[in-house]
């Protein structure tokens, strides 16, 4: 479960899947939930979607507002990932322009 | 009387007599064998049908008696066989039925219990046999029509088609014919079984449409004329459902008659897939007035494919869409068949039929169906078990698909559908979404309509590199991940196609370029 990491200015988000129009709202709700219980700053938003093989426009849409949440506040985005499709998807709509991307894989992409 | 021959294997010379003794005295010719080499000799030199009956001890010197029944059962003879053997034997007269044995004798034993014994052998001699012959003629029967389909689509027309039988016979046939005026008919059809009776109705249902047919009848009444027929015989004929495609090069048009059968499909030459009539109808042998559909259209640039229902049937127990598995039958050389057939439960037959074709003709690069769907508004609900199907399916026809090209595929398929669904469809209004490929020249191709006034799909990926769009996404992943995209009616129809390398990678815009 997700909970805020009060160890640390670091929250932490693990999806449990693929991030997607429908599985976003449910993620976007879980989010709102572990900001609201995070009393003191932080400085990173880690968003684990290790376990994600796919991130639609609605789950990009997710990731946008987890970022801007996270600027507001002074924090930057940290996102990890082991598909190189979704790195792809990440570069393609310029979403790792602004968002830390930790790659867990070595699989070469082909684009 | 000769009632039969008895072969008697025992290395006991005076339980032989007593067999012997038994069984001519009942009219039976009896040949001895006093141990395991010297009776497969005496099958293998003579005709192992002369035997109605064998009688094997179970010990012999030279091995046991179920040896024999293993040399019996790959020659097809029927011979029922008895094996005798000491009591207390339990266990190895248990291992003997299990090996083939049609019955046991426990010695000691009367000369009754010999002429009982063997009575009913001869009996299952009989059974197996008529078993073997009715085989040997159903696998005959089944070889004559798979060179009598060879034979209707050979010719000056080129017609591919697969057809897997269940059995050695069932109900599924295809029948071409040439007439008179130029015109072609094709019939795909179906009989309810999987047997003898359902092998006989589909023939003389064929036979029956064929006759008239080429004697100039109409098949809107030749259809009548069968569903009378199959009436009057109060369903013990079963039903015959059956799709007719004559196709017409003097009008240039072609029609399809569907009774119970699925309608063809062909794409269009504006690149569309389309059905030509209704699933809905009923077969032939149901209903006094026949509910068949009959649909006309102009005769298409490429193939037209046909099926019966057990593709159906399969693509649906494989999660994939029923035009993949056809175009990957065809695709499949005959002796490398997909392992996935093994899921079928009923025969399978599909035709892609060349309407424009003649003899020494080679097919021309074009698009192939490969999925075709109408989704309403809730199926973004539900759209990631039709991704799921997309998969499959394309997994299907393409096995070879690496996986960062389908899911560039999937994605796009997916965020084209989504948008249709939401800025195009109103109501009980649908989207059309279907999935296409060239093999020729490597292009897959997504294809998306909705009857909305369009969605500016002439947007670019122009923002500056520094800037996060605030929407759009979804755009921004089509026009990236797709080879090229074109639309027409102000995007309400969007065209996505993804050009592969020889390895099934994608080839982006520039490289495309």
């Amino acid at each position: 479960m997700n909970q805020p990491n009060t160890d640390s200015r670091t929250i932490t988000f693990a999806a449990p899947g693929n991030v997607l129009s429908t599985t976003a709202p449910l993620l976007r709700t879980q989010l709102t939930a572990l900001f609201d219980q995070r009393a003191q700053p932080f400085e990173i938003l880690e968003m684990d979607l290790r376990a994600a093989r796919m991130v639609d426009s609605v789950g990009l849409n997710l990731l946008v507002w987890a970022w801007k949440t996270a600027r507001s506040q002074g924090a930057r985005l940290r996102v990890r990932i082991a598909s190189p499709d979704i790195e792809r998807t990440f570069r393609f709509t310029r979403l790792s322009n602004y968002i830390d991307v930790v790659k867990d894989f070595e699989r070469p992409d082909h684009t | 009387m000769d009632r039969g021959c008895i072969l008697a294997v025992d290395d006991d010379p005076i339980f032989l007599r007593v067999i012997v003794a038994a069984l001519e005295s009942a009219g039976y010719k009896v040949v001895t064998a006093s141990d395991l080499a010297s009776a497969k000799a005496i099958l293998e030199e003579g005709d192992i049908d002369r035997f109605a009956c064998a009688l094997i001890d179970h010990r012999l010197p030279d091995g046991d008696g179920t040896q024999v029944l293993e040399w019996l059962r790959p020659h097809e003879t029927g011979v029922a066989a008895i094996i005798v053997t000491a009591s207390g034997e339990r266990e190895l007269m248990q291992q003997s039925m299990i090996g083939g044995a049609c019955n046991f004798l426990q010695k000691p034993v009367t000369p009754w219990e010999i002429r009982a014994a063997v009575a009913i052998a001869l009996s299952s001699t009989r059974q197996r046999r008529r078993a073997v012959e009715t085989q040997r003629e159903a696998q005959s029967a089944a070889r004559m029509r798979e060179r009598l389909i060879e034979m209707f689509v050979r010719g000056d027309v080129r017609v591919e088609y697969r057809f897997l039988p269940r059995n050695e016979l069932g109900g599924d046939s295809l029948n071409h014919h040439h007439l008179p005026d130029g015109s072609d008919v094709y019939m795909v059809s179906d009989v309810s079984g999987h047997d003898l009776q359902a092998a006989y109705t589909s023939a003389l249902c064929q036979g029956w449409m064929a006759g008239l047919v080429r004697s100039g009848g109409a098949i809107e009444a030749a259809l009548e004329g069968l569903n009378a027929r199959l009436l009057a015989l109060e369903g013990e004929a079963g039903s015959f459902a059956v799709t007719v495609l004559k196709i017409d090069p003097a009008s240039k048009c072609m029609t399809a008659w569907n009774c119970g059968g699925l309608p063809p499909v062909f794409v269009d030459w504006w690149g569309g897939v389309r059905s030509m009539g209704e699933r809905s109808s009923s077969p032939l042998g149901w209903f006094e007035t026949m509910k068949s559909t009959r649909a006309t259209t102009g005769i298409p640039p490429g193939p037209v494919w046909m099926w019966t229902d057990g593709l159906e049937s399969l693509a649906d127990s494989i999660g994939a869409s029923a035009l993949s598995v056809a175009y990957a039958l065809l695709a499949a050389p005959a002796s490398e068949l997909p392992a996935w057939l093994n899921w079928s439960n009923d025969d399978i037959l599909t035709a892609r039929i060349w309407p424009h074709s003649r003899a020494n003709f080679t097919p021309p690069n074009c698009f192939h169906p490969l999925i075709s769907e109408e989704c309403s508004r809730r199926t973004a609900e539900t759209i990631d078990s039709m991704q799921r199907r997309w998969k499959n399916s394309l997994g299907i026809a393409l096995p070879e698909i690496p996986g960062d090209t389908m899911h560039d595929i999937l994605l796009v398929a997916r965020e084209a559908l989504l948008n249709a669904l939401r800025h195009g469809c109103y109501g009980c209004e649908t989207a059309a979404f279907q999935l296409l490929y060239n093999p020729g020249e490597r292009v897959l191709r997504v294809r998306v309509s909705d009857p909305g006034p369009g969605h500016d799909f002439g947007w670019q990926a122009s923002p500056s590199d520094d800037e996060l769009p605030g929407s759009r996404r979804g755009l921004m992943l089509i026009y990236a991940l797709a080879s090229r995209v074109s639309s027409r009616r102000q995007g309400a129809e969007l065209v996505m196609d993804f050009i592969l390398s020889p390895d099934l990678h994608i080839i982006r815009n520039q490289e495309a370029a």
